[in-house]
C-alpha cells in the first residue's frame, strides 16, 4: 500500500504523474458535473485541467516536478506518520492490552543502585525454546512472515498470528526502502 | 486458548477502529498506485542494462554486439543505443572512420539517443566512438593498444571525464562492485603498472563504500598530495597512449569533459565545502595540470570548458543533452580542421 510516488523521480514517474493527474481531474470534474452540480464552471475546468497539464508539460517537462515533490512531502510528512501512529496506537492500545493478564512485568530496577542487567548466558547465544529468546530462522531468509508462524507454532505462541495483519499494513507503511540515496555515479551494467 | 481468543476478538476490535482511516487514505492509495502502475507501463520498453553490456576480459565489461534497442538512464529517460558488430556505438566501423573517439559514457553517447548523439551530429567527418559507461582511462588505453593497427593514420580523441575518469584509474573497481583495471606502483618504486589480474566476470558481493568521486573531485582541484598522485597516474597513461600513438602514426587529441557542478557557482561552492581548505579550490585546476601534461609530450588538448556550459547538460544528470552532443561534435570538427594535413 505506497502511499507515496518513487523519491528519485525518474521521468516515466512524473509523465505518469501528469497524465494520471490529468485524467482523473478530468474525470472527478465531469462526474461532479453530471451528477451534482450541472454548473458550466466545472465543464470548462474539466476541459482546461488535462489541457492544462499536457500544455505546461510540452513547454517544460520539469514543472511537474513542483507539483509530484508536492505530494509525496505530503504522503511522507504527514499521512504516512499519522496513519502509523494510528496503527501502532491501536495495536499497542488494543491488541496488546488484551494480552496483559498473560504477560510477565519487567522488573523494575530497585532503589539501591543494583543493576538489572545479567551476563549473557550460552543459552541465549544458542537460541532458547522460550519466549524470552525469538531466534528467526536463518535459512528463511528475509522471509520474516513463515518464519514468525514458524516460531509461534514451535513456542505455541498462537496468539501472535493475531498481530499479523497489524504487522504486514506497518511494513506496507514502511518507507525505508526509498531512502536508499542513488549516488551520482551508479550504472547497473551486467 | 483463552490468550488467542482474546487476541483475536481484540484484533477485530483494532480492524474496527482502523478502518475508517484506511478509507480516508484510499484515494492517495489508489492515485499512487495507478501512477506507479501508468510509469511501469511506460517503462518498460527499456531493456535492462545485462541486456547490453557483457564481460570482456581484461576490461572488465563492453557493448554486446549489434544492438538496436532502447535502455533508461539514471532519471528514466528513455534512450536508445545502436551498435555494430564489435558492440561500438553507431553502423560504421573504426576503418570507415576518420576520428576514433576513446573514453566513457560520454564517448558512448549515453543520455541521449543515438542518433542525437556527437558521434552522428559531425558534419564534415565520421566519428567512431569506443567506450562504454563507467571506462576509465586505463581501459580506455587497453582498447588503444588492442586497436593500434586499425588507427593508423586516423585522428583519436581521448575523451578525460573529469568527474570520476581521474579517481577511477586508482580504483580496482567502479561503482563499488564492478571489478575494472586500474593503475598501482610498483613496490618501492615510482613507476606505474596496470594491474587486470582481478578482472573477473561477476560483480563483487562485498560492496566497497569509498569516498564518492563527487568529494575526490573536489580535491583534485586542489593542489595537495592525493592530486599529486591522480595526476602522476594520468601523466603516465597519457605517455603511454603518446608513444603508441607516434608508434602508429595516428595523431592523439585529448578532450577534457567538465563536471557539471565545475560549471554551475552553485555546484562550486558545494564542491568548496568538500575541503579543509577551500581557498586552495580552483575549478580550472584540473584542467591547468592536464594541459601541462599534454604541452610537455606536445599532445593537443581541448578543454571542454572552452566549449561547454552547464546549458549543454541534462537538468538532471551529469551528462550532455542534443545541444551538448552538438557543441562537442562542432569542437571536434573545428580542431580537425586546425590540425595540419598528414
Amino acid at each position: 500500500m505506497m502511499l507515496y510516488l518513487p523519491i528519485s523521480r525518474p521521468t516515466p514517474a512524473l509523465v505518469s504523474f501528469g497524465i494520471v493527474s490529468a485524467v482523473l481531474g478530468l474525470l472527478v470534474c465531469l462526474l461532479v458535473y453530471f451528477l451534482l452540480l450541472p454548473s458550466p464552471i466545472l465543464l470548462l475546468l474539466a476541459l482546461l485541467w488535462p489541457a492544462g497539464f499536457v500544455g505546461a508539460f510540452l513547454l517544460d517537462p520539469l514543472w511537474l516536478m513542483k507539483p509530484y515533490g508536492l505530494y509525496n512531502r505530503v504522503a511522507l510528512r504527514w499521512v504516512i506518520p499519522a496513519v502509523r501512529s494510528w496503527v501502532l496506537a491501536v495495536t499497542f492500545g488494543v491488541v496488546f492490552a488484551a494480552n496483559r493478564p498473560f504477560s510477565q512485568r519487567l522488573r523494575a530496577a530497585g532503589g539501591d543502585g543494583r543493576t538489572t542487567w545479567h551476563p549473557k548466558t550460552i543459552e541465549h547465544i544458542l537460541g532458547d525454546s522460550g519466549e524470552g529468546d525469538v531466534a528467526v530462522d536463518e535459512t528463511m531468509g528475509g522471509r520474516w512472515l513463515p518464519a514468525l508462524i514458524q516460531w509461534s507454532r514451535r513456542t505455541r505462541n498462537w496468539w501472535v498470528i493475531a498481530l499479523v495483519p497489524f504487522m504486514v499494513v506497518l511494513r506496507l507503511l514502511d518507507t525505508e526502502e526509498e531512502k536508499r540515496g542513488v549516488s551520482a555515479d551508479t550504472y547497473t551494467l551486467y | 486458548m483463552l490468550r488467542l481468543i482474546l487476541t483475536l476478538i481484540a484484533s477485530l476490535l483494532g480492524w474496527i477502529l482502523i478502518l475508517p482511516l484506511f478509507i480516508l487514505v484510499f484515494p492517495l492509495w489508489a492515485f499512487s498506485a495507478l501512477t506507479r502502475a501508468v510509469a511501469d507501463r511506460l517503462a518498460r520498453r527499456d531493456s535492462p542494462w545485462d541486456a547490453i553490456i557483457e564481460y570482456e576480459p581484461e576490461i572488465g565489461w563492453k557493448q554486446k554486439p549489434n544492438l538496436h534497442l532502447r535502455y533508461a538512464d539514471k532519471n528514466g529517460d528513455s534512450c536508445s543505443v545502436q551498435t555494430d558488430g564489435e558492440g561500438w556505438p553507431g553502423t560504421h566501423s573504426i576503418e570507415e572512420s576518420d576520428v576514433v573517439v576513446f573514453g566513457d559514457s560520454f564517448t558512448f553517447g549515453y543520455g541521449v539517443h543515438a542518433a542525437d548523439a556527437y558521434f552522428s551530429q559531425a558534419k564534415s567527418c565520421r566519428i567512431k566512438g569506443v567506450g562504454s559507461p563507467g571506462y576509465n582511462m586505463v581501459q580506455a588505453l587497453l582498447w588503444m593498444r588492442r586497436y593500434a593497427d586499425r588507427l593508423r593514420g586516423k585522428t583519436v580523441v581521448w575523451f578525460i571525464c573529469m568527474e570520476n575518469d581521474l579517481a577511477e584509474n586508482l580504483k580496482p573497481y567502479m561503482c563499488d562492485s564492478y571489478p575494472a583495471p586500474f593503475l598501482r606502483t610498483r613496490n618501492g618504486t615510482n613507476d606505474w603498472e596496470i594491474c587486470a589480474d582481478h578482472i573477473e566476470p561477476k560483480t563483487w558481493l562485498e560492496r566497497e563504500t569509498g569516498i564518492s568521486n563527487t568529494i575526490l573531485f573536489a580535491y583534485l582541484c586542489t593542489p595537495c598530495a592525493y592530486s599529486d598522485r591522480v595526476y602522476a597516474a594520468a601523466r603516465y597513461l597519457i605517455q603511454e597512449a603518446r608513444t603508441l600513438c607516434q608508434s602508429q602514426g595516428i595523431h592523439l587529441i585529448l578532450f577534457s569533459i567538465p563536471y557539471k557542478m565545475q560549471l554551475e557557482p552553485k555546484g562550486r561552492a558545494q564542491l568548496c565545502e568538500f575541503l579543509r581548505a577551500p581557498e586552495a579550490f580552483d575549478p580550472d585546476y584540473p584542467d591547468k595540470r592536464l594541459s601541462a601534461i599534454c604541452a610537455k609530450l606536445g599532445i593537443p588538448f581541448i578543454a571542454g570548458t572552452d566549449h561547454l556550459t552547464a546549458a549543454d547538460y541534462k537538468p538532471r544528470d551529469g551528462h550532455w543533452n542534443l545541444v551538448g552532443n552538438r557543441r562537442v561534435a562542432e569542437a571536434i570538427e573545428a580542431n580537425l580542421r586546425e590540425v595540419p594535413a598528414r
